[in-house]
Parts: structure tokens; sequence; C-alpha cells
């Protein structure tokens, strides 16, 4: 019958060992007549003993060197009375004491994000979604070329793009690696292959319409609206993958970082632009009829609603309105 | 003189000769005469050709009295009413420009470009004006009035006792001998002789085509006639001897005004070129939409062509093999700017006409190419910050003889003269998938007014396809040729 559970805790707390006792005392130090043999050199050969006591264990210091330190997780617990779920902590090592009948929690339910990284992850929807990422990028490509490019320009042209996407793949498996010690490229890389998608159509759909609405603007709000919300999904899934995280904390995250990086985009885009531009700025794709949503006006009308074009900056124009009253 | 020296060259080429001729008649013909014979001959092919020259050199000499007198009289007569303009930098006290200028009355008035003194105009608290004699004696200037369209100024000096030079009349013949004086990149007061070519016909002003080298410096000088009167006033050069004059009568009209601004000074020069450029842009303007336009075609659409005498147009076409779409151009515009400073001219206007054919790419990448060329304007002057504002743009689908387009349609105010504009407007034809059209006008220091009379007028000329017979669907305006 089980008295006890020992668990030997690494510095981030994760279990690296478990050992299941079924007799008290337990001795516990670095000498191999222990129960329990520690590797670590801050560790007396024989440092503590592990005894039972009313409601729970009682330690008692053998040690010489470096003493006993306890963390306490349960209530009325006396000066070296522990309860199960309490830490000891003796040298470099942290061990954590359980009863075998210490409640745990109710198990998680598989979340969402959970079953769409699965989703994603599988094979052939991964191969998809990356196809439809090249063929997307190498129509836009070629959309885009004044000369016919040759299969070998269009691929060279896109591979930036591709490398981020995997640069940025291969930076999250290495951030779950280091945190929950699970390697998964795979979901990480092709949720970045999505908004790669995600930020094509979006990018493509905005400037149909700037085009129609011939405002910059709106379609500024879209593609900044729409963009937030794809890199919110993007680093939802990175940090579910990657991370032991709650899920508040996740949106939280997530949130943080997307809108922070297009807010920084925003801002640096406004800094560059010049104080003076000799040209004009507008809109200034042309897209095919079918894109026209918007009838044309009468040139009167057009040229009436232009009037503003003329508005003079009272703040620059050293005058208002020229004199009136001088000699021809 | 002339006649002597050609006598003295004459005789020891005509010792020779005597001596050969007589040789030749006593002797009989032998080998070593032969050879002598052929040596002499050559000699007698250099004077014969030698001769001619000679007797019509020394027979028409004593007429005429020489071009080169001419300048040389016109120059010793001339050279103290003609001056060196400085424009001097108060803080260094060095001059930041020169020029040429002339008195034209014994007021002290003096005449020179507009653009000669151009700096002190726009900043008066960072330049003074100086004049310096041919005898070097210096004084001050001060501003009487301008004429910034025809480049030109009247400044007061305190000369008093140098003839002023006599206001001619520009009113030449083609081909009349006129000599223009000046001060060419500050080597000293000299004269350069040239020829009257009238004036120039596509201009929007007045301006005398002088064949003759200007210099800088020495703009803002006299040109003068045989009988030293002032014809027209030094302003600009194309190099080679390509040299333009503002004619005279702007001066005298200038000079009639300098009366009455004597009695009330003009305080305020931004007001008075902003006034001059104003009336200018307005007239022309007014005169281009009232006059009917000639048309061109272009593919299948009929556009205005030539609009006005000053207007120069060329055209050119891509015949790259490897282009995904065939493109045609054409291009017309007016080469008249009026200076207002170093980095800022205005006037005159421009437009272009880019057509594009799609071979076989679908309409999406068809629109992609044919709208790269929509984003560029002309720029029709490279004004900084402190001259004017930044563009403001209205851009919406316009429909124009029954197909659409889209138009952008900008303009940026003049700072100083707030009623006048740069406009630019870019139009692209957006409603057909095998051929697209770009029409971009533009028009330097216009009103509301003109830019929109000419804008209205421009865009509602254009027509796809040929211009219709049926006076039912007949287009409004645009029926020229």
């Amino acid at each position: 019958m089980t008295k006890i559970i020992v668990e030997e805790l690494n510095r981030l707390g994760h279990v690296t060992h478990r050992h299941r006792y079924h007799s008290l005392p337990i001795k516990v130090g670095r000498a191999y007549h222990n129960d329990l043999i520690l590797s670590d050199a801050y560790v007396c050969p024989e440092h503590l003993v592990i005894d039972e006591a009313d409601n729970g264990w009682q330690i008692e210091d053998k040690s010489n060197q470096n003493g006993v330190k306890f963390k306490r997780h349960s209530e009325h617990s006396h000066s070296n009375q522990l309860h199960s779920g309490d830490d000891i902590i003796i040298g470099r090592t942290r061990l954590r004491l359980f009863s075998p009948w210490h409640t745990v929690p109710e198990a998680h339910t598989l979340s969402v994000d959970n079953t769409l990284s699965h989703f994603i992850s599988r094979p052939i929807i991964a191969t998809t979604l990356i196809i439809t990422a090249v063929f997307l990028l190498i129509l836009n490509a070629q959309l885009a070329s004044t000369q016919s490019l040759t299969m070998i320009k269009l691929v060279a042209a896109n591979l930036p793009a591709f490398f981020v996407v995997l640069f940025w793949g291969g930076l999250w498996t290495f951030v779950g690696r280091t945190i929950i010690h699970r390697a998964s490229f795979l979901p990480h890389f092709i949720a970045a292959v999505l908004l790669l998608i995600a930020s094509l159509l979006v990018a493509t759909l905005s400037s149909y319409i700037a085009y129609t609405l011939n405002d910059r603007t709106i379609a500024t709000l879209f593609e900044f609206v729409f963009m937030g919300i794809a890199v919110v999904m993007l680093v939802y899934i990175n940090l579910s993958n990657s991370t032991h995280i709650t899920r508040s904390a996740r949106l939280i995250i997530s949130h943080s970082i997307a809108w922070s990086l297009l807010l920084f985009g925003l801002f640096m885009q406004y800094a560059a632009q010049p104080e003076f531009n000799p040209t004009p700025e507008y809109n200034a794709e042309l897209k095919p009829p079918f894109a026209q949503l918007v009838p044309s006006k009468s040139p009167d009308a057009f040229l009436t609603n232009s009037e503003w074009i003329f508005q003079v900056d009272t703040d620059k124009a050293l005058r208002t309105s020229p004199s009136e009253n001088l000699t021809p | 003189m002339t006649s002597r020296r050609h006598s003295l060259l004459f005789k020891p080429l005509l010792k020779p000769f005597l001596k050969f001729l007589s040789k030749l008649l006593l002797k009989p013909v032998s080998k070593p005469l032969l050879k002598s014979m052929l040596k002499h001959l050559s000699i007698l092919y250099l004077i014969t050709a030698l001769i001619p020259a000679a007797i019509t050199a020394a027979e028409i000499a004593p007429k005429t009295p020489r071009l080169a007198d001419e300048a040389q009289r016109l120059f010793n007569t001339h050279q103290s009413s003609i001056l060196q303009i400085r424009v001097i930098e108060l803080t260094s006290g060095n001059k930041a420009s020169i020029g040429s200028g002339f008195l034209i009355n014994s007021n002290g008035l003096i005449a020179t470009n507009f653009h000669v003194i151009s700096n002190s105009v726009h900043h008066p608290d960072r330049y003074r004006l100086e004049y310096v004699k041919a005898d070097n004696t210096t004084g001050d200037l001060s501003l009487v009035d301008i004429d910034v369209v025809h480049d030109l100024a009247i400044v007061r000096s305190d000369i008093r006792d140098t003839t002023p030079l006599t206001l001619g009349s520009s009113d030449l013949s083609k081909g009349t001998k006129i000599f223009s004086l000046g001060n060419p990149h500050d080597l000293g007061l000299s004269i350069v002789e040239g020829t009257y070519n009238g004036l120039l016909e596509k201009s929007l002003f007045d301006k005398i085509f002088f064949s003759g080298s200007l210099n800088p410096g020495m703009s803002g000088g006299p040109t003068l006639n045989r009988q030293g009167h002032v014809v027209g006033i030094n302003v600009s050069t194309a190099g080679n001897q390509l040299s333009f004059l503002v004619p005279v009568n702007y001066l005298k009209i200038l000079t009639d005004n300098a009366e009455t601004v004597d009695k009330t000074p003009i305080d305020h020069f931004d007001q008075r070129i902003e006034q001059q450029l104003r009336q200018h842009q307005s007239l022309y303007i007014k005169q281009l939409v009232a006059s009917d336009w000639p048309t061109t075609q272009l593919g299948p659409f009929t556009l205005p062509g030539a609009i006005s005498g000053v207007v120069k147009c060329w055209g050119n076409s891509d015949d790259n093999p490897k282009a995904l779409i065939d493109h045609a151009t054409s291009n017309c515009f007016s080469e008249d700017r009026i200076f207002l400073s170093q980095r800022f001219t205005t006037g005159g206007f421009a437009y272009t006409y880019d057509l594009y054919a799609n071979k076989a790419l679908s309409s999406v990448h068809f629109y992609n190419l044919y709208g790269a060329n929509f984003g560029r304007t002309i720029r029709v002057n490279s004004a900084d910050k402190e001259a004017v504002s930044n563009y403001q743009c209205h851009t919406e689908f316009v429909a124009l003889n029954h197909k659409d387009w889209k138009i952008a349609y900008c303009a940026r105010n003049y700072i100083k003269y707030p009623s006048l504009f740069d406009i630019t407007v870019t139009i692209a034809m957006v409603s057909d998938n095998h051929q697209g059209l770009i029409v971009k006008l533009a028009a330097a220091g216009v009103d509301k007014e003109s830019a929109d009379a000419f804008t209205n007028k421009f865009i509602n000329a254009i027509q796809y396809g040929p211009l219709s017979p049926n006076p039912a669907e007949k287009p409004s305006i645009g029926e020229g040729s």
C-alpha cells in the first residue's frame, strides 16, 4: 500500500522523477544507503528523514550544511510538519510530497484550438494549404509582371515570403521545445501559411475596395482590422501549441502581440511619410470593369465634388485673398 | 587703309609670275623648263585664286563701314548707360548673383530682368541691390516695379549725369543686325552681334528670337539696333546662338506705369506678382477654352490635338515584342515658363496620351500593367515646400461620352500667391477589357476658375471612336478639324 509519493521537480517546476514508497520513514541524501538517492552536489550524504506525523509528515533535518527549506501549499502546517502538496528544497533539489489520496483537478476539455491545430496538421490539409499559398503567391507575382516571367523567376520572387513563414514556424517550435518540451513544427508552420494566404486575400480585397470606393482610408481600415484578427489567431495557435498558459492568458498575449505589431507598422508608415510631396498622392490602381460597383458621375458633378481640392490651407498661406486695389 | 593693305600683298605675288611669263615667251621648251613650268603653274593656281578675292575685297571695303566698327561705335557711345546689377547677400556682404541693366531715363531709372533681382524681391531682408558702372562707380538700387510675366524689372538709382538709352521699337524685319550688350560671367561689359529673327511663334508671350550668343550675366542688358535704340532686353538662351529677348514694348508699358508707381510705391510685391500671374493665366486660358480645338486620332480615340499654336506635340510607341501590352504615347506641351525663383517656375501647360492594347492577358493582369501608369503625373515645376502646399486630390468615376473613366483631379496651392494653383488631372478609361487610354493634363499657376474651365473642356473633348457625323450624336465640343 503506497504511503507517500515524492516528486523531483526541475527549476521550471516540471516533474522529472516520481517515487512511490510503501513504508516510512524515508531517508533522503546523496549516500547510496538512502531510500531516495539524489545526485545533487549541494545535498549532504544524509540530508533528511521524512517520517509519519498527524495528518501529514514531519521532516528531520540531518544535514550539517545547506539545511532544509519548505514551501508550503497547504494550510495549518507547523514548523517541520508538511502536508500533501508541500515542497522541500534541499541543495538545488526541489521535492514535492503527495499522499496517494491527494485530489487532482478535473481534466481539461479538448479546446477548439487544439482541434484546429490537429486539423491543419493533417497531411492532406497541410499539403492543400501549402499548395494554395504557393499558387496564390505565384499568381500574385504573375499578375503584376510586365513581361512573361519564367517559373524560376516567379518562384524566386516569392522565396522571401516562404522564408519568413519557415522562420516563424521554427521560432515557435523552439519556444515549444523550451517551454513544454514538445517540438511540433507543422502546426506553427501551417498556421503561418494560413496567415500568408489570408494576407494575400485581404490585400487584394482591400485594393478592390479602395478602387471602387475611391477611398484609401476605408480600405486601410478594413486591411488593419482583418490582418489584426488573422495575426491574433496565428499567435493564439502558436501559444496553444508551445505553452501551457490558460486560455485567457493566450488571448491577452495574442491580442497584445498582434495589435502592437500592426500599430507599429502603421506608425512607421505614417512617420516615413515626407512632410512635403512634390507629386500628387491618390489611389492609383486600376481594376477591370467588373470592379466598378458605383455608378459614374457626370463631368459637371465631378467638378463640383472636386471643389474641396482648391481649399487653401490658411495656416500655410501668407494671405487669404489677393489684394484688389492694385493698379493693373 | 584696307585697299593699301591688299595692294601690298599683291606685289610680291606678281613678281615671280611676270618672270615666269618672260621666260616662257623668250626660250624654247626644254625638260628643265617643263619642270619649272609645272612648278610655276602651281603658284599660278594660287595666285589666280587670290587675285579675285583680293580685288573684290579691295572694291567692296571702302563702300560700307564694317560691322565690327558699327559695334565699336555703339559700344563706345552707350557703354556708360549700361551697368552691372549685383544682388548682395547681407550677411556675407558678397554678391549672390549678377546681371546687367541699363538707364532708361534721366531720373536714374534702370531696366533689368526680374530674374536678375528676384532674390531681393522675395527676401528683401536678406538681399540688397547695387549697380556697378563701366567706370567702376557703384551705388545702391531700390525696386520700383516688376513685370513677372515678361521677366522685367525697373529699379531706381542715384545716377543723374549719364545719358539714358532711347527705347526704340522691336518692329524690325527678319535678318536685321542687332547688338546685344551685357556683362557675361562677370568678365566685363561686352557687345555681341546677332540677327533679329522675328517673334517666337510657339510662345504664350512675345519673345524675340535673337540669333546671337547670350551668356549668363548678360541678362537684363539691352539689345540695340544700328541707331542705338533699344529693341529688346536680353533674357534667355537655348545655347548655340539661340537667344531670346523681351520686346521693348513691354518695357515701355512698365516704364509708363513706373511714373504712377512713383507716387504710390508698391510695398507688397507678392501681391503684384500674384495679380500679374493671375491676369496672364486667366487671359490665355480664356482664349484657349474659347477656341476650337483640332482633334487627333489615337487608336480608336478622338482627342484634342495641338489645342493652341504654342503647343508642341511629340509621339512614340513601344515596339518591344516581349512586352505584354502594346503602348503608344503622345505628349504635347507649351515650353513657356515664367520665372519666379531659381527653383520655382510657373505658367504653361502639358498633356499626354498613353494608349494601351491588351495582347492576350487576363483583364486583371492587363489592368495591373495599364494602371501602373495611372499614378504617374506630369511634373510641372520643381517647386519646394516653401513655395507650394501638398497636392490635394479628388478621385471619382466619371462618365465621358458613354464610357466610364476614372479621374484623379489634384491641385496644390502657391503659398505666397494663394489664388494660384498647380493642377494635374489623370484620366483613365476603365470600361474596356481590351484597351485603355490614360490622359494626363497639367497646368501651372492657374486659378480655380481657369483650372475648372480648362479641365471641363478637356475631359469633355475625350471621345471613344471617331467623331460622329450624325448631328444627333454630336459631342458637345472637340470638333476642331
